[in-house]
């Protein structure tokens, strides 16, 4: 075989499959997002944490023995025998994703992959637009940032602007009638610059409202908090600034710090409107709505004292909504059940006034998607466009309050089953074992 | 090539040249024969690149990717290295890490030469084509047509499933067999064979795919039925001419740890090289070499366990048999008979099950029946039905597999249409 030198610097095969593979990666996060969100590992973390993702449809599958229901040949160091244990193991294997267990069990190969906080809400948020932006009529220019939009002839070289040296190369060699290129001088090179431009700095106001009667559990305290989180973090990554205001409220509202806003003990009965009335105080005093961006959200099991006070929280939503940037309702209980305050709420009519209804954890995903996807301001949704906006795929799943519903609609319907085919409820599938590859080489174990 | 027999190429390849030259005289002293062998000295990326995906220059998928990205982070990390990679062609070629010690390369190219030997003289390496590198190179530039042609998404969706079927390819029926009726009057052992047949709705660069995947693994299915052997007998190669070699004692100290590294053991599988190696020892300890090499050149890892695995060699290597009692995994067996036959019965077909079609017209509506030959081990019930899903990704029609689960009898079926 006749053989030259071989430049094997040049070989990139490995990478481009590798970057193929982590590209199926991601999209296998995508397809789990709503799983993946509700993590508790992920709540509790201080951004650093990695969460790892039992990434199921990248196994290569294969017809293959099964390794919990045969035995197998192993080697000891010398020794070993008849009724020794070599390992145990809690529960299933590769239960739900188990990292502890996944050590211990022989021949596994299952592929996990780790994702950070970061990358999962870089993959998260860009299916997450905010909506309803409104310009502001004072908007606080104190920021200044620079932008490269000047040209100059000198500067280091680390700044120039081949494109353009080009472009010069090629009139300069016009201009004596060449059509072509030649070589490079001083006279042809570009160099890119910077202006400092003042920038509107945006800035944001969370009024988080949460109902701590009696009627509200360890379950509902939790969706809240999740919803929270994620909402959080979300304009945290849009807005410099993002202020967050929090209430409670059982019959009289009070305005607490995080802490207490989500570790409050239930009491009490509820009067909503209480929280509404304080929400639009705050607002009025401290966040005028022509230098913030007003985003309110109240989380309720909507198991609210009377219908007088029903007809007031309308009153006062509708306010809420005229105000803030966006005001949204989450009612969370575990039946489905529909709450007349709920039903009540069909009376709001503002494009800026949503209702969510939560049942389950993975509904918090559905519902992030629902409130935040940009409808362009003043523009009402066509009326008679059937009701609820039920568009395709996941969010049909949550109803959007712009219209009320016609009569029949179903408001709520369980999210259609993502994930894995075959899988019922289409779950978070678990990391089963894959035995080794056969014959794979010595020391390839895990360390 | 040299009358040495080997060539070399690379950063500091000239000064490495007449050691390898070295080695291969005193292999053929020993009595080794190993094929003309090419060493290249490569980065780490190449190497992991080239064991990722078998031989160099291979079709792009992406479970070579994820291979590969495994096997270079565990490098990156300090956990694993390859030393030796080897390709069975005319001549060998064998990659030779440019960050090994020169002591390493000396190791490594004394192993070479054990593999070069086998590939030379093994009966199931005969049929093989030593031209698979290039013809490799040939089908990557096939699939990178058929991308370019069809999408690399519909491209993909045909190799994932031509993948899943790849051992159920039957290695005696070759390259030129001869395609059975839709309904065999026997169970047909080669699925991705009867498939690419007789699938009623695939394009023929569908069928061209699966011909490939399936080239390619006849081409491997030598290297994967005498594992155990081949590897065995390469680190026969290494401890014999090492020790002919006059190293100072510094290297037999870093030889030794090389050699341990390599032989060392695994609770939950057995190691082929400890096992190929210590089986070797005892071959040659009672029966001598000329009937080692008459081994070498006529068995396969099934007939060479089968025949000369003994208790000596089950209990050096300290092999018994485990299951899983409850939440422990327990040894249960250490008579070495049973081992041995357990052992025997894990090669067979490079330890995939035996797949069979039995019918390409079941019911009379176009639907394939396979049936899972029961030799005593259950399938993965999960995987087997992912791996049945990727049998209707081709087949198109709905599919069948019969298999055992807990003595009784079942059918798993995918409908037509099933995504995933």
């Amino acid at each position: 075989m006749p053989r030259g030198v071989i430049d094997w610097s040049l070989h990139r095969k490995g990478p481009v499959d590798q970057a193929r593979h982590q590209e199926k990666v991601r999209a296998a996060i995508r397809e789990n997002l709503a799983d993946l969100i509700t993590d508790d590992s992920l709540l509790t973390t201080d951004g650093r944490r990695v969460v790892k993702v039992p990434v199921r449809s990248l196994r290569e599958y294969r017809f293959r023995f099964s390794t919990t229901r045969n035995p197998q040949v192993g080697q000891g160091q010398g020794g070993s025998r008849k009724g020794d244990v070599l390992a145990r193991q809690p529960a299933e294997p590769g239960g739900a994703g188990d990292p502890h267990g996944a050590g211990q069990e022989p021949g596994t190969d299952y592929y996990e992959t780790e994702v950070t906080l970061d990358e999962l809400e870089s993959i998260f948020f860009e299916e997450l637009e905010l909506p309803n932006l409104k310009p502001r009529r004072q908007p606080v220019l104190d920021a200044r940032r620079p932008r490269f939009t000047e040209v100059t002839r000198a500067g280091p070289l680390s700044r120039a602007d081949l494109r353009r040296a080009l472009k010069e190369n090629l009139k300069r060699h016009a201009r004596r009638g060449e059509a072509r290129l030649g070589p490079f001088r001083r006279e042809d090179l570009r160099y890119r610059s910077w202006r400092d431009e003042p920038r509107p700095h945006a800035r944001a106001v969370v009024v988080a409202m949460r109902d701590v009667s009696g009627s509200m559990g360890e379950f509902k305290k939790w969706m809240s908090r999740t919803f929270f989180f994620w909402m959080n973090r979300f304009l945290q990554s849009r807005y410099q600034d993002v202020e967050r205001v929090f209430i409670t409220h059982h019959t009289e509202a009070q305005e607490v710090d995080e802490e207490r806003f989500f570790h409050l003990g239930e009491s009490g009965g509820t009067r909503v409107s209480s929280a509404y009335r304080l929400a639009l105080d705050i607002v009025a005093e401290r966040y005028p709505p022509d230098g913030w961006n007003i985003y309110a959200i109240h989380f309720s099991d909507g198991d609210n004292w009377g219908e007088s006070d029903n007809g007031l929280c309308v009153q006062l939503a509708q306010q809420l909504a005229e105000t803030a940037n966006l005001f949204a309702y989450g009612e969370i209980n575990e039946s489905g059940y529909r709450s007349p305050l709920m039903t009540a709420f069909e009376r709001v009519r503002h494009p800026r006034f949503v209702r969510v209804k939560m049942t389950r954890r993975e509904d918090i995903y559905t519902a992030l998607k629902t409130i935040f996807r940009a409808t362009p301001e003043g523009v009402e949704p066509a009326a008679g466009a059937g009701g609820p906006a039920t568009g395709a795929g996941a969010r049909a799943a949550v109803a959007r309050d712009l219209l009320p519903p016609a009569p029949g609609v179903t408001l709520w319907a369980r999210p259609s089953a993502r994930g894995a085919p075959g899988g019922p409820g289409g779950g978070m599938p678990c990391g089963a074992g894959e035995p080794a590859r056969p014959g794979s080489g010595p020391g390839g174990e895990r360390p | 090539m040299t009358a040495a027999g080997v060539t070399a190429a690379g950063p500091g390849a000239e000064r490495l040249l007449p050691h390898l030259e070295r080695i291969w005289a005193v292999a053929r002293e020993l009595g080794f024969d190993p094929l003309p062998t090419h060493f290249e000295v490569v980065p780490a990326p190449v190497v992991y690149e080239v064991a990722a995906y078998g031989l160099p220059g291979r079709f792009t998928h992406w479970s070579h990717g994820k291979a590969y990205h495994l096997l270079k982070t565990r490098h990156d990390y300090g956990l694993h290295r390859i030393y030796e990679l080897v390709i069975h062609a005319e001549p060998c070629q064998a990659f030779l890490l440019e960050s090994n010690t020169f002591f390493e390369n000396l190791f490594v190219a004394a192993h070479v030469a054990g593999h070069a030997d086998f590939f030379h003289h093994n009966v199931f390496f005969r049929r093989a084509g030593r031209d698979m590198a290039d013809l490799a190179a040939v089908h990557a530039e096939r699939v990178r047509r058929y991308e370019y042609d069809h999408g690399v998404e519909a491209v993909e969706k045909i190799l994932d499933a031509a993948l899943a079927l790849e051992p159920h390819t039957d290695p005696w029926l070759g390259d030129d067999g001869a395609v059975p009726p839709l309904r065999p009057e026997e169970p047909f052992e080669d699925v991705l064979f009867f498939i690419q047949h007789h699938a009623p709705h695939l394009e023929d660069w569908e069928r061209d795919l699966l011909a490939m995947v399936r080239a390619e693994r006849l081409y491997f299915w030598p290297q994967i039925r005498t594992k155990v052997m081949n590897e065995g007998w390469a680190c026969i190669a290494h401890t014999r001419i090492l020790r002919r070699l006059d190293l100072p004692d510094g290297d037999y100290t870093e030889f030794a740890r090389l050699h341990a590294t390599i032989q060392a053991s695994s609770p939950f599988t057995f190691n082929p090289y400890a096992v190929g190696y210590h089986t070797w020892e005892r071959i040659l300890a009672t029966r001598g070499w000329d009937e080692a090499r008459f081994i070498l050149e006529n068995e396969d890892d099934v007939a060479f366990l089968r025949n000369h695995l003994d208790q000596h060699v089950a209990e050096a290597c300290n092999l018994y048999i485990y299951a899983r009692q409850g939440d422990q995994w327990v040894i249960v067996e250490d008579d070495w008979t049973r081992v041995r036959d357990l052992l025997v019965l894990s090669r067979v077909r490079g330890g995939f099950p035996l797949i069979a079609v039995v019918d390409g017209d079941y019911r009379g509506r176009g639907e394939l029946l396979l049936r899972h030959i029961f030799d005593g081990r259950e399938l993965d019930l999960d995987e087997a039905r992912q791996a049945l899903a990727h049998v209707e990704r081709l087949w198109r029609r709905p599919v069948h597999l019969e298999t055992r689960v807990d003595g009784r009898d079942v059918v798993l079926s995918v409908p037509a249409g099933e995504k995933g």
